[in-house]
């Protein structure tokens, strides 16, 4: 087993009375891909959410990196990046400044920052918009931003809410491109996507979420295995949570 | 049913529906706005009995003097209406959101413009709701007036509602049309800079100074010659005619008669609305249009001179995490809406205090009536209290919903390794700097008007300053406490059950700071020293509800969600 990147131990979320994450334990090893997946409402955002630290648990452990998100949450969130499902932020600054002032947020010295955003930017083809207003940018350009945000500071651990939403195929291709060179060079990603067809072609392993408990784990063999079915990640994500 | 017909019929469902929809405290909010709105009619009303009252008790100048009283509350409420409907027409009707839906469909322009143009007016209607037809009510009770008295005031105000409404979009179509090449922020700062030349040159014709002298009026042919001097002052203003015909049985009555005038006045509305229908029927979309662009337009990053706002951010504030304070200023800086919208009320603050100022100088001969020690004091009080209450406005509508603002986009801040502490320090930090600057410049402008003493003048200063920094802590605390996340309306977020708590604990300080201010004056006035208990209480009131504010700021930070 690689070391542990990315671990969430029995964490609970309720919103008043009713429970949206219930338990929920797994971990994410260095260098690996996990794909958080499930039906609507089964708690993949709410435990984003926890684990980026926009939500405070109810109970459990989360640990990122070895560090207790609870117990020292600044030093985890530098070894944190996150793109929540919908890539709003200040619609007033512009791509440019929007991706200086995370650098600024990070404490990155001001140089390696520069250099950063100008391969980021680069990489995206993003260089000819980025001194436009957040706000008059296409969905597609904002989630572009918002992942070139996130790994700007080099985390660690990535946390991607549905990372291919909004995008055209070349910047998926470039997605896809940029997560598995991530991983490849030791980054851990928690992946949350209803997209099973990409989630299949990148994930090392995938969980399945339903009313907020992990109801199976595994790579996809493993599912397929558990499942008794033979086939795309689709069917056997189906078999696994009919009747559940 | 005609598309236009359609539209008003479908805003009146869904007030209804909200009506019937929403929950107890909503009706509660509601119904304290209304009670508020009801209490400021009443207050203006009680104020304008009184003066009418008193003044009347002279006959020869008596009238006089109330058909000036009549006169300049007219003449504001149109200068302040017109105002206020430019201002919003930007927002309300030439960038209307609702418009993005409606515009696909096949409405004629003009009848989206008359649907919007109704919003404005609406919007713009409170000078005459909270000035003139308290005047007009007050005026009727004053001169023992007969029931048909209330339905023709009531007739005139909306009819001077609707003159207001007619210049007003008349006004916005014109600056709309010349300005529409202007960057936002460029084109309402020459509007604003414009409201303001205008409302000084108005108050300067309408209170000029010593304008109680004309009112020693000692025989009829004095009256007559004060009558004619009033007429020159007012006449060429589009709120005489409402004026006259709200007393045309005062001496030196109407030019004309009542009937014709109001029945020309009602004309010139009837056909500024039908040329206003034309020229939108002909220039609305494109104009609507043309402010929906963006005015940015991706190209080449190699292109010399393409991007001028390229300057490395942050680009002032460089120390420790004070590049929050410069996300703050700059996203402020670029909200043209914001912006126009603070200048307003600005611009209000301003016109009050030249009218305080007006009226203390006028009534300074005055020294039978009051005793000196008042007359010195109230002004001041009354300067206190007008920057208090604005610096009140001003914190509801920007810093209460500050933290909320962040919004959807608030998840970068809050997933970064910054303290949400520090977060809610640098905003504390943000809107003092930035309120305290515009309320130390209107203590500046106050001091210099009235020509303080110095001791009075650091007394000032001090109050304005701690009565900032105390709203700012106040409503911002209130603000974490109850954040909204769901919407982007900061009005809507001001309008709150947690706005009107913020309101009503912002307005009871600066209740307790103005009477700390009024002892200090008089002290002064009176011995020539203040006494220092006053500076002790305006600390300890100040450093009381900055620090309880303050505690209850960061325990809300530590346990905020975002949505």
């Amino acid at each position: 087993m690689k070391n542990v990147a990315l671990e969430l131990r029995t964490v609970s979320k309720t919103f008043g009375t009713k429970p949206a994450v219930a338990g929920l334990s797994l971990s994410v090893g260095e260098g690996e891909m996990y794909g958080l997946i499930g039906p609507n409402g089964s708690g993949k955002t709410t435990t984003m959410k926890i684990i980026a630290g926009i939500y405070r648990p109810t109970s459990g452990v989360i640990k990122v990196s070895g560090i207790n998100t609870q117990a020292m949450p600044t030093r985890a969130k530098r070894a944190l990046g996150y793109v929540p499902d919908d890539p709003a932020a200040y619609d007033l600054l512009t791509g440019r400044e929007f991706l200086q002032f995370v650098g600024e947020l990070y404490g990155m010295p001001r140089a390696e920052r520069d250099t950063r955003i100008s391969a980021l930017l680069a990489s995206y083809h993003l260089e000819p918009v980025a001194d436009g207003l957040f706000m008059h940018y296409s969905r597609g350009t904002k989630q572009k931003l918002s992942l070139a945000a996130a790994l700007l500071h080099r985390p660690s651990v990535l946390l991607i809410d549905e990372p291919m939403v909004g995008l055209d195929p070349e910047s998926a291709k470039i997605t896809k491109v940029l997560l598995t060179d991530f991983v490849r060079e030791g980054g851990s990603v928690l992946l949350s996507t209803h997209t099973l067809s990409v989630a299949d072609e990148i994930c090392d392993r995938f969980g399945i979420l339903k009313d907020g408990r992990l109801v199976a784990e595994g790579t996809h063999a493993e599912l397929s295995a558990k499942s008794g079915r033979l086939g795309s990640l689709e069917e056997v994500y189906l078999a696994l949570t009919a009747g559940l | 049913m005609k598309p236009v017909a359609v539209l008003f019929a479908s805003r009146l469902t869904m007030l209804r529906t909200a009506a019937r929809r929403s929950s107890w405290a909503q009706r509660a909010v509601a119904a304290c706005f209304l009670a508020i709105l009801a209490l400021l009619m009443l207050g203006a009303y009680a104020f304008f009995l009184r003066s009418f009252r008193y003044v009347l008790a002279d006959e020869l100048s008596g009238p006089l003097i109330l058909r000036y009283i009549l006169e300049v509350a007219f003449a504001l409420a149109f200068f302040l209406g017109v105002s206020s409907f430019v201002t919003s027409s930007y927002s309300l009707i030439f960038r209307a959101e609702e418009l993005r839906v409606l515009v696909p469909m096949p409405i004629e322009p003009g009848d989206l413009f008359i649907y919007r143009f109704s919003a404005a007016t609406v919007l713009s209607s409170w000078p005459v709701l909270l000035i003139a037809a308290p005047a007009l009510a007050a005026l009727g009770a004053a001169l023992d007036a007969s029931w048909d008295f209330t339905v023709f005031g009531v007739a005139l105000a909306a009819l001077f509602i609707l003159v207001i409404a007619v210049a007003g979009g008349l006004l916005s179509f014109a600056l709309a049309w010349l300005t529409k090449p202007l960057p936002v922020v460029v084109r309402k700062t020459l509007a604003g800079a414009a409201f303001l030349a205008i409302g000084l040159a108005l108050v300067r014709q309408i209170v000029p100074r010593g304008v109680f002298g004309l009112f020693n009026v000692e025989s009829a042919a004095k009256a007559a010659e004060t009558a004619a001097e009033l007429r020159t002052m007012f006449a060429w203003l589009p709120s005489h005619p409402f004026a006259v015909a709200a007393s045309p049985s005062l001496p030196f009555g109407p030019e004309g008669s009542v009937a014709s005038t109001l029945a020309l006045t009602a004309l010139a509305v009837a056909v500024g609305l039908f040329v206003l229908k034309l020229i939108a029927d002909a220039w609305f979309l494109g104009l609507w249009q043309r402010f929906g662009e963006t005015g940015f337009i991706a190209g080449p990053a190699d292109k010399p001179g393409r991007h001028p706002s390229r300057v490395p951010f942050p680009r002032v504030f460089r120390f420790g995490h004070s590049f929050l304070f410069e996300k703050d200023l700059l996203t402020f800086m670029r909200d043209g809406e914001a912006v126009s919208r603070a200048g307003f009320i600005l611009l209000l603050l301003g016109m009050y205090l030249l009218v305080v100022r007006a009226v203390s100088f006028a009534a300074a001969d005055l020294g039978e009536v009051f005793p000196a020690t008042e007359l010195a004091a109230l002004p001041v009080t009354f300067a206190f209290a007008a920057i208090g209450y604005f610096a009140l406005t001003l914190s509801l509508r920007f810093v209460f919903p500050s933290l909320s603002l962040e919004g959807r986009g608030a998840w970068l801040v809050w997933s970064s390794p910054i303290h949400s502490h520090e977060i809610y320090s640098w905003k504390f930090f943000f809107w003092t700097t930035s309120l305290g600057i515009a309320m130390l410049a209107a203590a500046s402008l106050v001091i210099a008007l009235f020509a303080f003493p110095l001791p009075l003048a650091a007394v000032f200063v001090a109050a304005v300053l701690a009565s900032t920094a105390s709203l700012v802590a106040l409503t911002l605390g209130i603000g974490a406490f109850a954040p909204d996340f769901r919407t982007k309306d900061p009005d809507l977020i001001a309008t709150s059950p947690t706005g009107l708590a913020a309101t009503a604990a912002g307005g009871v300080y600066i209740w307790v700071m103005a009477r700390y201010v009024h002892r200090a004056a008089s002290s002064y006035a009176a011995a020539g020293s203040i006494e220092p208990l006053v500076l002790i209480g305006m600390s300890v009131v100040s450093l009381a509800v900055i620090a309880s504010s303050w505690a209850v700021a960061m325990r809300s930070m530590d346990r905020m969600e975002i949505a």
